[in-house]
């Protein structure tokens, strides 16, 4: 009996030690087929009209190497992602007339030529966008906001972080005013231009990372959001950027600075909604939900948004940046 | 006109019927420890008058005059006691009960009562007795209270193991967690795996889900009420155990014979003192032989309670409860050295005053005290070949809140026909959401946000009246006016609530429930399973109060030759103002959509709708005891701010939810019970197909789009898309009780998932392992297979 008891005891013991982790079998997978994937940001503004047309990934689904394409970012990343649809017929409608946009195999993307002198965007229309191909079917609509939003520097100073360190900081100071219809959403950008000032220099910022290598050059970029919920114009903005000297130099040089450009976007909702949801999306943290990414694409993802845009700069004079020129 | 009203219905209806009514009224007792027993039934003998003993075991009934009464003082597990009335006057009648296992014959079916669901007008409300939890099985062996109660109709867990519950569709923050009138914020031990309560100190374990009285305020879903036992007054008594990863005792005794007496109950694992050896090793091997340190975790929970019997009018009672959970690091390697921890824990303490001014009315005063903190610092150097530091870092992070409060309670027995119960309380609180600092050389962004304390006031007050109408109907029928006041808005919110009950035969009754509720503090979960890292924030003049409506109808049957009893409930609830962490926001407050690091900003409130429909069979003593629950239900959730704004299922969203228990006395030596349980699985967000994008930022110099990453996202359908593959286990265990010359000793022999189900704890999805196949598989991560487990109980 005893005997009995230690054999059972053993076996439960060595069955509880089987492996907790178990694939799951492709019956109890959610059944995915691929979703048309759809970005186009219009402005009265720009001089090209451009639609990227892609197809979703359904991930548990074997991977169609076929659909991606390699590119490389800052000269040695590799990175992939999908090819561009060729096949589709992609149209902007406002109503009473269509712009058909024609696939550009060197931007990989459908896109047609914009005079902002005589463009077929015009603010406070809406237009309405159909993108078909390969028996699917997506649509989407935005309606351009209307007047231009005034943004002015007030200030912008560059200094040593203090007075033991080689790093430097930036402060800008820039005010939005609005003009034409409530300025409900706004995109507000700036960037300064800078030569490197050593090869292992990184540029850092309060507000997330947007570090771009071109040319020797670094550009600074800070992007923010608003919505018209949150605040109320005119609208100062105070952004610093911050210059860490990584290469340990003993140097005292300053950055220099070859321009300092800032640019305000009075946007739709969509496009508002689409950036709020993405910098959720993109947030790495085991302790928050998914967050799905924000689509106004019927039968599809993406975005379809549009903006009025007003765009200040001012070149550099020796490096230097001065608000009097 | 109210005051004339106040008049009649404190000085007339007594008066009136003091004419040809006397009153009975006392104290009952258990025989064994004189311990106070509250929820005794007390009835005459075929009559529809009907009272039952409060929480502190004082009852008070009015009966005609005129007739010869048998007065019957019942509780479930108890010998019943008949006693004969013949008087004119008023009388003061305390009555000892003997605990059933205590008879010489084991079982005494016909002695030993189940009450009797349709006498009572309540509804939604749940007792489990502390001697029947102890004999369910656990895991781990570990007894637990509010792993039992996940096992009744309307109450479901959360995750795999956890111990959090969900009540109607509620989260774990909108239930009223009370020990001895003090509020018990984190209930989890073990980041969930075990509560804090510690049954051996329980005396009584009761849950509201809907019909609440007025007495009740605070939280949307349910309210959890324990006492803690008062201890033995006549003899020094003692009980304790030995499990696989905690040990516990409890003594108690009188300090004046029948006068006062103490009770302090411990509970403390030993999984740190047992590992610590093996991670010292760990450690010394991990650095090659030069390194040091230690790591540990470790919880323990201590009761502890004194009453004293100033007169056989007053007694006073002081009790408190310290639990506390710490993880804990202390490494020294050749290039690196890290201090750690991270702890959390609760304290509580009550100081109550019983007061009998007369034989109807009754009163406790309770001055109470409740905390909670959690915590978390880790320090950690880096240092080059010559020792010299080359970094540092330092993160330090804490919340908490802290109550103190008064509370007037008043039992007012006026008539046979009218209970009245009032009452007053006033909490203040202080809550520290949190205070964040980050540091060190490689922190490219130093933080130090000391968030203030906030304080409130929440205050509260009601009265409720238990009116008999007729031999057939009876309403408990109240008003609560809840009040808040934060530093810059005031809220006065009235809370109507009325429960009706009509006996439609003798063990029949049809019954109906309304009640609204405001719950104004919030726990802020990005998990939902109850980690002490969860926030609790007070509303404020940003975020409003949660309210709910609930509506209930049911019929409850009592099947008096078979001991049973049998409900079923239907319910329908709305709740205004839920709030949850807007999309990407964390308890450190990172990250959130804007950035932003003032919680208020990073939470958002919407709406929820729960409704479903509950059956129990339960039996509460006799030789096969236990029950069979079944919940349908469904809960949904809409946000403005989340998921697009569209309605989705939360996270515990259970259509189907059902146990079955089964506790059998074979005799008195040995004890065998099982559990099985079932439940729909969880509702997730789960990726389905990837995509990329470009950037929506403005581009500055030409052609850059070229040079910018797309960016990598996912479709996740909609939030909680997915349905996680269902819940089920059974758990079987057996007792061998043996009475020695000096103490009864248990031995507890235990299988916690018997036919080893692997049960979802979350799932991932990574790439197939299979280089030839590019995809991504989905994989279950199953937390508990079949777990045997022994213990030793003992009790002097």
């Amino acid at each position: 009996m005893y005997r009995i008891t230690t054999y059972i005891f053993l076996s439960i013991v060595a069955f509880s030690c089987e492996k907790l982790i178990e694939d799951l079998p492709n019956s109890k997978l959610p059944n995915t087929e691929p979703k048309l994937v759809i970005f186009s940001i219009i402005s009265p503004q720009d001089t090209l009209v451009s639609v990227f047309v892609t197809l979703s990934k359904p991930i548990f689904s074997p991977v169609d190497t076929a659909i991606l394409e390699a590119y490389v970012v800052n000269g040695d990343t590799l990175y992939f992602k999908e090819k561009g649809l060729q096949n589709a017929r992609v149209n902007i409608s406002n109503g009473s007339a269509n712009l058909e946009l024609k696939y550009n195999e060197k931007e990989n993307k459908y896109a047609a030529v914009n005079d902002p002198a005589n463009s077929f965007f015009k603010e406070g229309e809406t237009y309405n966008l159909t993108v078909e191909v390969n028996g699917l079917k997506a649509t989407a609509s935005t309606q351009i906001p209307v007047g231009i939003p005034d943004v002015s520097i007030l200030d912008f100073r560059i200094k040593k972080t203090n007075n033991f360190s080689d790093n430097y900081e930036s402060t800008i100071k820039i005010k939005i005013n609005d003009t034409g219809d409530p300025l409900n959403y706004a995109v507000f950008a700036s960037n300064i231009s800078i030569d490197s000032i050593a090869d292992n220099d990184v540029i850092c910022q309060n507000l997330g990372n947007c570090v771009l290598l071109v040319d020797n050059r670094i550009f600074f970029n800070d992007f923010r959001i608003f919505s018209g919920k949150d605040y109320k114009l005119p609208k100062e903005i105070n952004g610093q950027g911050f210059f860490r000297n990584y290469s340990q130099r003993s140097s005292s040089q300053e950055p220099f600075i070859r321009s300092l450009i800032v640019e305000a976007r009075k946007t739709d909702q969509n496009y508002y909604e689409f950036e709020k949801y993405r910098r959720s999306n993109r947030v790495e943290n085991p302790f928050t939900e998914p967050t799905p990414l924000y689509s106004n694409i019927s039968n599809g993802l993406g975005i379809f948004a549009s903006y009025t845009a007003n765009r200040v700069e001012i070149k550099g004079k020796n490096g230097k940046i001065s608000l009097l020129q | 006109m109210p005051k004339c009203l106040i008049i009649f219905y404190f000085f007339c209806i007594p008066w009136a019927f003091s004419q040809q009514h006397i009153t009975v009224s006392g104290f009952i007792k258990e025989k064994d420890s004189g311990e106070l027993l509250p929820g005794v039934n007390v009835y005459p003998e075929n009559s529809s008058i009907t009272t039952s003993s409060n929480n502190y075991g004082f009852y008070s009934i009015t009966l005609p005059s005129s007739e010869i009464h048998k007065l019957v003082f019942s509780f479930v597990g108890f010998q019943k006691v008949i006693k004969e009335i013949n008087s004119n006057r008023n009388l003061e009648l305390n009555i000892e009960l003997v605990a059933g296992n205590q008879l010489e014959e084991f079982v005494v079916n016909a002695q030993i009562i189940n009450e009797k669901v349709s006498e009572q007008v309540e509804m939604s409300k749940l007792s489990i007795p502390v001697s029947q939890i102890k004999k369910i099985p656990a895991f781990l062996g570990e007894k637990d209270v509010l792993k039992v109660l996940q096992l009744m109709p309307g109450v479901q867990k959360g995750t795999e193991g956890q111990a959090g519950i969900y009540v109607r569709g509620g989260g774990p923050d909108q239930n009223l967690l009370i020990l001895d009138d003090a509020t018990v914020y984190n209930s989890n031990h073990l980041f969930g795996f075990f509560s804090v309560f510690n049954g051996d100190a329980l005396k009584s374990v009761e849950l509201t889900k809907g019909g609440f009285p007025a007495r009740f305020g605070g939280r949307l879903s349910s309210v959890i009420e324990m006492q803690m036992r008062e201890g033995n007054k006549t003899e020094l008594k003692g009980e304790g155990g030995v499990g696989l990863i905690s040990s516990r005792l409890t003594l108690e005794g009188p300090i004046i014979k029948n006068k006062a007496s103490f009770l302090v109950s411990a509970r403390r694992t030993y999984i740190d003192v047992l590992a610590k050896p093996f991670i010292k090793k760990q450690l010394r091997d991990d650095s090659g032989g030069e390194g040091s340190g230690t790591a540990g975790y470790f919880f323990y929970d201590l009761n502890a309670k004194v009453n004293f019997e100033i007169s056989q009018k007053d007694k006073l009672f002081v009790s408190g409860f310290f639990g506390n959970d710490k993880f804990s690091i202390n490494n020294k390697q050749p290039t690196l050295a890290q201090v750690g921890a991270l702890k959390w824990g609760n304290q509580t303490g009550t100081l109550r005053w019983n007061h009998l001014y007369n034989n109807r009315l009754f009163s406790n005063s309770s001055l109470i005290f409740s905390k909670f903190n959690f915590g978390i610092n880790n320090q950690l150097v880096e240092y080059d070949e010559d020792k010299n530091p080359i970094s540092d870092f330092s993160l330090f992070y804490k919340s908490g809140i802290s109550d103190y409060s008064l509370k007037l309670d008043y039992d007012y027995f006026i008539s046979a026909t009218h209970t009245l119960k009032f009452g007053i309380q006033a909490i203040n609180h202080t809550f520290r959401p949190s205070a964040y600092i980050l540091n060190g050389s490689d922190v490219n962004n130093p933080i130090n946000i000391p968030t203030p304390k906030l304080k409130s006031w929440e205050n509260g007050a009601y009265l409720e009246d238990l009116w008999v109408l007729s031999a057939q109907a009876k309403v408990n029928a109240g008003l609560r006016v809840s009040y808040f006041d934060t530093e810059e808005k005031r809220y006065l919110r009235p809370e109507p609530r009325v429960s009706f009950a009509y006996k439609m035969n003798s063990n029949l009754a049809a019954k109906a429930s309304y009640a609204t509720m405001n719950q104004y503090i919030h726990l802020l979960s990005n998990t939902g399973i109850g980690l002490p890292t969860d926030l609790w924030v007070p509303t404020t003049s940003k975020v409003a109060p949660q309210q709910s409506m609930q509506w209930a109808m049911g019929l409850a049957r009592d099947l008096e030759n078979k001991g049973l009893t049998f409900t079923l409930e239907g319910y329908y609830k709305k709740m205004n103002n839920i709030i949850s962490y807007k999309e990407g926001s964390t308890f450190l407050g990172l990250g959130g959509s804007d950035g932003n690091s003032d919680w208020q900003e990073n939470v958002t409130a919407g709406k929820g709708w729960s409704y479903g429909t509950e059956i129990l069979f339960q039996k509460k003593s006799g030789k096969l005891s236990g029950w069979i629950g079944y919940t349908l239900s469904w809960s949904q959730w809409q946000f403005e701010e989340l998921n697009f704004g569209r309605k989705f299922y939360p996270k515990y969203d259970r259509r189907h939810d059902a146990s079955v228990v089964g506790i059998y006395e074979l005799n008195k030596k040995v004890t065998f019970s099982a559990v099985w349980v079932y439940g729909t699985g969880n509702a997730l967000t789960l990726p389905i197909a990837s995509f990329s994008l470009p950037s929506t930022r403005p581009n500055f110099i030409q052609d850059e789009e070229q040079f910018t990453a797309f960016g990598q996202y996912n479709d996740y359908g909609s939030r909680n898309a997915f349905r996680a593959e269902a819940y089920h286990r059974l758990d079987l265990s057996a007792q061998f009780h043996k009475q020695k010359k000096k103490y009864e000793r248990t031995w507890e022999i235990g299988l916690f998932n018997a036919y080893n189900r692997r049960n979802p704890f979350f799932y991932q999805a990574v790439p197939d392992p299979d280089p030839k196949v590019q995809k991504t598989i989905l994989q279950r991560i199953s937390l508990i297979p079949v777990i045997p487990s022994i213990s030793y109980n003992f009790k002097f």
